[in-house]
């Protein structure tokens, strides 16, 4: 245990997270965007902002792991609790998602990073709910 | 689980976070645990025994477990 408290330890993680969440963003738009407009499919370069973007994807898995740690055990509850219920819908989800247009309920072919708009707002209403559940 | 939280602490005139700050716990916790929505951890209510300096029995009450 550290010898700050609880508040500090949270700032401390959430702040890590941003930045580390952040600079995953932006390596993964200089994946997507930079090769074709910047390099010109350049493959050494593209290697590199490969590699970037798995070192900063750690560092960001990482950064949420030990933001976990810092919670209390009534906040972890809360995050584990929403982390649960993403999970399954997430899996709900993907196992319907390659269905959907070639059953025709769907009149357009979803992208596969759909599934991100289907976690995040599913994981930060759990944590809405948990939150309010317990106060 | 039913507890002596709020009790003991209005007896030494805390606040649920000067509670919060002595267990490095969230305020929202303490309250949690006061109004029985949430049951703390083995080490938690320990330290809580420890604080108030009494048995934990006599802080938890585990009829209905």
């Amino acid at each position: 245990m550290s010898n700050t408290n609880i508040h500090q330890r949270m700032s401390r993680s959430n702040v890590s997270n941003a930045i580390w969440t952040s600079a995953w963003m932006i390596s993964l738009a200089l994946l997507v965007f930079a090769p074709k407009f910047l390099w010109g499919f350049n493959l050494p370069l593209t290697i590199c902002a490969l590699g970037l973007n798995l070192f900063t994807a750690y560092k960001m898995i990482v950064a949420n792991k030990k933001l976990l740690d810092a919670m209390d055990e009534l906040q972890r509850k809360i995050h584990l609790n929403a982390m649960a219920i993403t999970l399954g819908i997430t899996v709900v989800y993907a196992a319907i998602y390659g269905i959907l247009d070639d059953i025709k309920l769907l009149p357009f072919e979803l992208d596969n990073s759909s599934i991100l708009f289907v976690m995040g707002p599913t994981y930060l209403l759990c944590v809405v709910l948990g939150t309010k559940r317990y106060s | 689980m039913k507890n002596k939280f709020k009790v003991l602490r209005a007896e030494r005139d805390w606040t649920q976070a000067d509670l919060a700050a002595e267990l490095d716990v969230t305020r929202q916790t303490i309250n949690a645990i006061e109004k029985g929505k949430f049951d703390p951890s083995l080490p938690l209510a320990f330290k809580a025994a420890k604080l108030f300096n009494m048995p934990i029995e006599e802080i938890f009450d585990g009829s209905n477990c």
